[in-house]
């Protein structure tokens, strides 16, 4: 089989494991559904759920979103409707491409079609990368236009052609309006990159080329600095009181403190230590291999990030590459130092957002590692190729830990976490809507995170009718809102709950079999 | 040079760990080995009135006695007290970094400057502090590993067979290291030394007899992650979510043991325990919100590991034994473990000082006032903060207890609470009290696994005190009362006189 045949296979291997039963399976949740639904409005309105005309950031749950994924999402949502599908669309398609430009970007580096071949199928098979590509997550749509920019760049580095001068910054630009995370490793890692390939980057059109770049930026700086910091606040670093306090309980154990206890038992070298702590977690070998991340929306149960048997494989592709194998270089004669550079720079750089919230590690807000650890994974399986005999062994383990895992997502993860997984709304959301003229009030669960915008998503509640009445309530401590009433519909259950109204109570569904229960009172 | 700079390292290792050696407070395990050790030492006979055991028998547990034996004639020149009883301890982690400074030179005998640093580096190396200040087994183990692989590289086989075997019985966890380490050897020298193995397994036949036939066996199934099942409910539900052969495939009782034990390998490895928490389950074994390590090691870890890939094959010793140290742990119920992954220390701190032999002497200077700091930084939270933040867990005040009660109780009926655990032995311990009076009274009531209590020494009551019916009482009382039972008894802690933030005096 050819290069070309094979990377055609693994492609639509890739789009068969993303795409299954993706309208369905996971169920909507509420970051998805109002993505899908200010597209949406969009499109029917020109204004956004709040009744804002073409945002950068949209309001949302007053958590401001990075805008760029409704945009894109645009298309879909025009042609196929307000459905799961139609928002996860974009993020699927950008996910295949993810694969595709990773082959290219690593025979660009190694000019080595095997070592290529086998990234993108590393890739293909991660389930880090899998769970992510399956839902309209702005995380893995940011790394495809993060991914296709370094590959222009280095089209730029190695090819010297200007033309890519002028093209890298450009998805680069699409990826800071994307989301969030993108706004502090892209910085990093390309001014790491840059300055040490200094002497091949500065040519005299370099600096325009930055120049265009920042007056793309522009806005989204207004935008940003417009909203203010808040959301920033509510999950950054210093939500986290535990610094705080140790810093107190250390410093009242003394019984004077002196000028030297004053700065060692110091609050600020406290949260230094808890951000290296939450930086460094990502490194973490059960959350990469073993349990993964605590959040239950970004998980299957029993499942660390990637496979397990990657771990002596990349140790294996980190061995191989201090070896400094030759790989056959046409042009550069250190392709291989760049390899390195990139792979280790991009390591590093990738869990920085991430360390600088509340909740880490964070498999979503870090997901760009997948890419440098997918590589070190196929490096080490490139390693064994004198092995012969070895080869069925790998397939027998790659295939068993697939099946694994895609029994804990398919099967166990749905039935495990019907609460993050948001279950049963699709269902029961048209039934409440054709229900809604029978009773003079219903009241609906508070239980999952934002009700009301599943409600809005699955009914295709007219966006007209909605910018007039919407009402978010207070942010809670995490800085998210949600919003209390739509006609007659009450997202929340009062204690005493008035004749002639219909109530939509949880259940538990492990129990019950039931996402929800309904009654009349 | 090199001799100078050697005795500089063994002195400054030797101060560290000796200086104000009685903080923290003795630990119970310590004052049961004390008092042992006195007991063998005036009347040949261990607390419980046997005959220089091997195993013994303590708070219910047996162990292994072999720090005991060590502690007799420290006992016997300095008298019952902290000093003798930690020294052997001391003595044996001043003494590491020499041993360990010979271990890598024998590997590679050109690099001083490897061997050196790696020596510096363990002498301050707070894991190794931590265990080195108090009567833990597993540091006199590690001492004795080391000094055995040291003598097998030598060709002095015998004698690194009779160390390997000391080892046996001298903590829990080397009947898994001694043959893991003995392999290692096997691997680096590639010969298999009939004469070592010959002497090993015969000083081993009463340990594996113990293992096989004796109280060990129990203890080991039921303090180990063998015992471990997954909850009933778990099962059920995980059936429920799928079905029965999706069960027996990916979740069944292997692989759930598997997934536990490889948790707890990995936690082994975590950045959480090695530089930022430590062990964060009891706070006995390291020093509060830091880890076992200094922070800079862990970096200099992690390079030299990357360095050692080039051509493991090289570092082949210590990366095997990185890899076995943590098994173990690993295989104990609890989540993370530093005194059975002790050895664990040793590859850490060879893998971080390889790198830092790269460096030359500019950067060298830099790094070390990193350290400086960083060492200052533990050092502050050992040296103040250790006892105060679990104080519970430190047993702070049993000695001013018992010293209390010496002095004011002659005349006075004596009740002492066991709220904090086994207080006789500090009684015993601390009052120098006369074994052959104590070994026919010795009376341990089982209540549970592995601890046992002791109710009366004399007319001493271990109870807790009751204050209303003490109060009534006419003859003169004197009781030694916990803060908490103080409360829950509704009393006010003020009406007491302090000994300590967890004992209280009562006399009527």
């Amino acid at each position: 089989m050819s290069t070309k045949i094979k990377l055609f296979v693994i492609l639509i291997l890739a789009f068969l494991i993303r795409s299954w039963s993706i309208n369905s399976l996971p169920s909507l949740n509420p970051d998805e559904a109002a993505l899908g639904y200010n597209a949406y409005s969009l499109l029917q309105t020109g204004r956004d759920e709040h009744g804002e005309a073409w945002p950068i950031h949209f309001k949302s749950f007053g958590d401001y979103k990075p805008g760029g994924y409704v945009y894109l999402a645009l298309p879909s949502i025009k042609l196929l409707g307000l459905t799961p599908f139609a928002i996860r669309l974009p993020n699927l398609i950008f996910s295949i491409l993810t694969i595709f430009v990773l082959y290219r970007l690593v025979l660009l580096l190694t000019f080595d079609f095997r070592l290529s071949l086998l990234s993108a199928f590393v890739l293909t098979l991660s389930p880090w990368h899998i769970h992510f590509s399956r839902g309209a997550w702005e995380s893995n749509t940011a790394l495809f236009f993060i991914l296709i920019g370094l590959y222009w760049f280095y089209r730029y580095l190695l090819d010297k052609k200007w033309f890519f001068l002028f093209l890298f910054p450009l998805p680069l630009v699409i990826s800071l309006y994307t989301y969030h995370s993108a706004r502090l490793i892209v910085p990093v890692l390309f001014t790491t990159l840059i300055i040490f390939n200094l002497k091949k980057f500065l040519t005299k059109n370099a600096f325009l080329s930055c120049w265009l770049a920042l007056l793309f930026i522009l806005p989204l700086i207004i935008s940003f600095v417009s909203i203010g910091t808040s959301r920033l606040s509510g999950v950054g670093l210093t939500a986290d009181r535990g610094p705080l306090s140790r810093s107190e309980e250390l410093l009242n154990q003394h019984p004077a403190f002196t000028y030297f206890d004053r700065v060692i038992h110091n609050k600020r070298l406290l949260y230094l230590l808890s951000w290296g702590q939450k930086y460094l977690s990502h490194f973490d070998l059960n959350f990469l291999f073993l349990t993964g991340d605590e959040v239950p929306r970004s998980k299957s149960p029993d499942m660390g990030q990637l496979y397990l048997f990657e771990l002596p494989l990349i140790i294996l592709g980190l061995s191989f590459l201090y070896k400094q194998p030759s790989f056959p270089r046409k042009r550069e004669p250190n392709s291989f130092k760049a390899l390195k550079l990139f792979l280790f720079s991009f390591l590093l750089t990738a869990p920085l957002a991430s360390s600088l919230t509340f909740q880490s590690p964070s498999a979503l807000r870090s997901l760009s590692l997948v890419l440098p650890l997918s590589i070190l994974t196929s490096l080490g399986l490139f390693s064994l190729k004198k092995l012969r005999h070895i080869k069925p062994l790998i397939f027998i383990v790659y295939f068993v830990s697939f099946i694994y895992f895609a029994d804990a997502y398919f099967i166990h993860a749905p039935r495990r976490y019907p609460f993050a997984w948001n279950s049963g709304f699709s269902d029961i959301i048209p039934f409440i809507e054709s229900q809604k003229n029978s009773f003079k009030k219903i009241y609906f669960t508070s239980k999952y995170d934002q009700p009301y915008i599943l409600y809005l998503f699955f009914s295709k509640y007219p966006p007209e009718n909605l910018q007039s009445q919407i009402n978010l309530s207070p942010p809670d401590i995490f800085g998210f809102s949600t919003v209390s009433t739509i006609d007659n519909i009450t997202f929340s259950i009062p204690d005493e709950i008035p004749p002639g109204s219909l109530v939509v109570d949880s259940s538990d569904l492990q129990n019950t079999g039931q996402s929800f229960k309904l009654y009349i009172k | 040079m090199i001799k100078n700079t050697l005795i500089f390292i063994t002195m400054a290792a030797f101060l560290v760990r000796f200086i104000n050696f009685r903080y923290p407070p003795l630990l119970w395990d310590e004052a049961a080995i004390g008092y042992n050790a006195y007991s063998l030492l005036q009347t040949g006979k261990d607390e419980y009135g046997r005959f220089f055991p091997l195993i013994f028998k303590s708070f219910g547990d047996y162990k292994p006695g072999l720090y005991i034996y060590a502690a007799i004639p420290l006992v016997a020149i300095f008298g019952l007290n902290e000093l003798s009883v930690r020294l052997p301890s001391i003595i044996a982690g001043s003494l590491l970094p020499l041993l360990f400074f010979l271990l890598i030179k024998k590997i590679f005998p050109k690099n001083d400057k490897f061997a050196l640093i790696a020596a510096l580096l363990l002498a301050l190396n707070p894991w190794n502090i931590h265990f080195s200040r108090g009567a833990w087994e597993t540091n006199l183990l590690l001492f004795e590993l080391v000094l055995a692989c040291l003598l097998f590289l030598n060709k002095r086989f015998l004698l690194s067979a009779i160390f390997m075997g000391l080892g046996l019985y001298t903590y829990q966890a080397a009947k898994l290291l001694v043959p893991l380490i003995s392999l290692l050897l096997i691997i680096q020298t590639r010969k298999f030394t009939k004469s070592y193995f010959v002497t090993l397994f015969i000083l081993a036949i009463p340990a594996i007899y113990g293992l096989v036939f004796g109280s060990d066996s129990n203890r080991l199934k039921v303090m180990s992650l063998f015992s471990y099942h997954r909850p009933q409910t778990e099962i059920n539900q995980i059936i429920a979510e799928s079905n029965p052969l999706d069960y027996r495939l990916f979740y069944s009782h292997p692989i759930f043991f598997f997934r536990n034990f490889l948790t707890r390998y990995f936690n082994h490895f975590s950045p959480r325990f090695l530089i930022f928490e430590g062990d964060w389950q009891t706070a006995r074994h390291s020093a509060p919100y830091i880890g076992v390590i200094l922070f800079p090691t862990f970096f200099f870890f992690i390079w030299g590991f990357l360095l050692s890939l080039k051509n493991w094959r090289r570092h082949r010793f210590f990366w095997l034994w990185l890899i076995f140290s943590p098994i173990p742990a690993a295989l104990s119920l609890d989540i993370i473990q530093p005194v059975r992954n002790f050895a664990l220390s040793l590859p850490i701190i060879y893998f971080a000082a390889l790198s830092l032999s790269q460096l030359n002497k500019k950067h060298l200077k830099y790094i070390f006032l990193i350290y400086l700091f960083s060492f200052i930084y533990y050092l502050e939270l050992y040296s103040h903060h250790l006892t105060k933040i679990k104080p519970e867990q430190w047993l702070i005040g049993y000695r001013e207890a018992v010293e209390y009660v010496l002095k004011n109780g002659q005349t006075r009926q004596i009740v002492f609470t066991p709220f904090y655990g086994q207080p006789y032995i500090y009684y015993l311990f601390y009052s120098n009290y006369p074994p052959a009076r104590y070994q026919p009274q010795a009376q341990l009531t089982v209540n549970g696994v592995d601890t046992g209590t002791v109710d009366r020494i004399d007319d001493i009551l271990f109870q807790s005190p009751d204050i209303r019916s003490l109060n009534s009482r006419s003859s003169p009382v004197l009781a030694i009362i916990s803060y908490d039972e103080i409360i829950r008894q509704g009393l006010n802690p003020n009406d007491f006189l302090k000994l300590s933030p967890l004992f209280y005096v009562y006399q009527n």
